[in-house]
């Protein structure tokens, strides 16, 4: 056996055991309603992360996590099983990634960013507040909370439905990653023009994944709305994604692991916190979340998938991560006489 | 006075000249010109040795992968674009342009810096849409998005190469043979690689430019004469019937820079249309068949290259007058 087997080996069972463990191991810093909550923050990183592979910054998962809770609403209310409403929350999420994916085909970077941030603040001052008002009514005060499926009403146990389902979504976008659509969206990031003249689509490849996105932070919605049962209108500030953009960074942008485990921690974190100061602290929960991922991004700004590569190989006995080649950076030489006389080529300045 | 053919600035032959014998290497702009119309040296030793390739008889020139015997090739019109316009505010980059290509041609479109050169390019390839004009390629209409150009058979390189940095070289070329595949596209060059695996068609087409290093490379840590290679190849990966390649031998040594010459007159020969921007004269000189000469987003003159070198409009705004 090999050194790596066994690194490898006894990663995975401990992280395996860490996983099943979690909401009965950190019993001592508060219920298990934190862990359940930062999973569902990681399904919503998750999705902001996935962004970064085309490029881009969107501020709408929050708003599309609202949509999520509103099917899961209307769909029980319906009295649809939970094992169809999954499903419906998954393709109710795509009118909506395609409205966003019409900006995404405008406008880019910034542009697209505040698009997107426009998009949010409209959902929540005229859909939201009208749906969901100040008390998370679905109807005032015949308000009827959203369920929890059934076999997974504790919090213990719906945090199994949760991290189950966080692990499916990492495992689909990790395939997708590695699949040809990955190596096309990288090359869409290197350069959008290059990609098309050779006769492939950066719309096409930006809808998908778009689409992605959306699905998750859906369905992040609908699992939210069972964690709460009530939710205000005001659970949805579009200014969150600000929050769970950040969080993106510090996991490392575009990397599924870095996501879900930033997301996870950052979300569950702050919830821990305020159990273990019993309520002295609520308020600067999100004031230590700032600091730390300021440090961490300051520190590793590859995020926390860049310090889990480089303590794999080192684990495992491997040479470092030799630097990356990040981007290509495009140089016109012909306005460089330093790059010209590294190649050993002559300018002639042309008087 | 000198055998040169064209008229120059001594003091800039003389540099020329001292660098290119100090250096022995070809210079980089030592053949083209800086905007203000004021010198061009045309080297017949460097002509000399581009035109060789006029005559020499597809199959001889470059190792392996091209079919070693030319063959009957129709000459057709291929391209036309008419009355093609465009402009940034006040700036009319290309107004009322005409050009047209044909098959088993190489065409040449030169001009000062500004001229409207790559402006003309991107307008063909879709990354603009111009104001007016109408553009032909292959007997329809040529319009929509640069993916469905690109998949009909238009493909092109970039004045600064735009490679995928972090993926592989193979990568990088096998972007342009799923195009190949997806968009039913035989190769005009060598129908024989329609009939071969992704990865194998690109390895065969990056040796068949050229490129001899490694393919599993980061194509960000190429030199720059190999970014330029593979660029090539990577279009040709995508099977295209019209060739646009904007300035593609600025940054290539000599050796590179004559195999290149040889490359693109064998490929013309085996019947693909090339479409050509280049400062370097003895090169465009050499090889294109006819010649376009924008300056300020208008045709001043085309022809052949005997007729353009003549040409006084050509003179007075691109080639330069002796003192």
């Amino acid at each position: 056996m090999t050194r790596r087997s066994v690194v490898r080996g006894a990663g995975l069972t401990l992280l395996t055991a860490f996983v099943l463990t979690m909401p009965y191991a950190m019993k001592w810093a508060g219920s298990a309603f934190a862990i359940d909550y930062g999973v569902i923050i990681g399904m919503l990183v998750l999705s902001v992360s996935v962004l970064g592979w085309i490029g881009e910054i969107s501020l709408a998962p929050v708003a599309q996590m609202g949509f999520g809770l509103v099917v899961v609403n209307l769909c029980q209310e319906a009295g649809l099983p939970f094992l169809v409403i999954l499903p419906l929350v998954v393709i109710s999420s795509i009118p909506i990634s395609l409205l966003l994916g019409i900006f995404a085909l405008r406008l880019r970077g910034v542009y697209f960013a505040i698009a997107t941030l426009a998009f949010a603040y409209t959902a929540q001052k005229t859909f939201f507040q009208e749906y969901l008002g100040v008390q998370g009514g679905f109807g005032g005060t015949d308000s009827k909370s959203i369920t929890r499926p059934a076999g997974f009403v504790s919090s213990e146990k719906f945090y199994y439905l949760v991290m189950g389902s966080l692990l499916l979504m990492a495992l689909i976008c990790a395939l997708v990653n590695r699949s040809w659509i990955g190596t096309s969206l990288t090359a869409l990031r290197h350069s959008e023009a290059a990609l098309s003249v050779l006769g492939h689509s950066p719309g096409a490849y930006k809808l998908f994944t778009i689409c992605l996105s959306g699905a998750l932070a859906t369905v992040g919605g609908a699992y939210f709305g069972m964690l709460q049962g009530l939710v205000p209108s005001n659970y949805f500030q579009p200014a969150l994604a600000i929050l769970y953009f950040g969080f993106a960074v510090a996991g490392g942008l575009g990397s599924v692991s870095g996501a879900v485990v930033a997301g996870t921690a950052f979300g569950a974190i702050p919830k821990y916190f305020d159990s273990l100061s019993e309520g002295k602290l609520v308020g600067y929960d999100l004031f230590f979340i700032g600091f730390l991922s300021l440090g961490l991004v300051l520190w590793a700004p590859g995020g926390l998938a860049d310090i889990g590569r480089r303590l794999w190989r080192r684990l495992e006995g491997e040479a470092p991560v030799p630097r990356a080649v990040i981007g290509f950076e495009e140089i016109d030489v012909r306005d460089s006489a330093a790059a010209a006389a590294e190649e050993g080529l002559a300018t002639v300045e042309v008087p | 006075m000198s055998d040169r053919r064209e008229i120059f600035s001594p003091e800039a032959r003389r540099r020329a000249a001292r660098l290119m014998a100090e250096r022995g290497r070809l210079t980089r702009n030592g053949n083209g010109h800086n905007g203000n119309g004021t010198t061009l040296v045309l080297d017949p030793a460097k002509l000399a040795r581009f035109e060789p390739a006029r005559n020499r008889v597809a199959g001889q020139l470059v190792e392996g992968a091209l079919p070693a015997r030319k063959r009957r090739v129709e000459r057709r019109e291929i391209l036309k674009v008419e009355d093609l316009a465009i402009h940034f505010g006040g700036v009319h980059a290309l107004d009322g342009v005409n050009l047209a290509a044909r098959t088993a041609e190489i065409a040449g479109v030169i001009g000062p810096n500004g001229a409207g050169k790559t402006t003309f390019f991107n307008c063909l390839s879709g990354l603009l849409t111009p104001d007016r004009g109408e553009i032909t390629f292959d007997g329809h209409k040529l319009n929509g998005s640069p993916a469905t150009r690109g998949r009909h058979g238009l493909g092109r390189t970039f004045q600064t190469p735009k490679l995928f940095g972090t993926l592989t070289v193979l990568d990088n070329l096998i972007f342009g043979c799923r195009t190949a595949d997806s968009a039913r596209r035989d190769y005009v060059f060598d129908p024989s690689l329609r009939r071969i695996s992704h990865e194998e068609r690109g390895a065969r087409i990056a040796r068949m430019v050229g490129y001899r290093g490694d393919l599993n490379v980061p194509a960000g840590s190429l030199p720059f004469g190999d970014l330029r290679t593979v660029e090539l190849a990577r279009a040709l990966c995508g099977a295209p019937s019209l060739l646009m390649l904007d300035e593609p031998a600025s940054g290539l040594d000599v050796s590179q820079a004559e195999d290149f010459v040889d490359l693109l007159r064998k490929l013309s020969d085996l019947g693909l249309s090339i479409l050509l921007i280049e400062h370097d004269m003895s090169l465009v000189m050499g090889i294109c068949d006819y010649i376009t000469v924008l300056d300020f987003g208008q045709v001043i003159a085309e022809g052949t290259p005997a007729e353009v070198q003549r040409n006084e409009a050509v003179i007075e705004a691109y080639l330069g007058r002796e003192d």
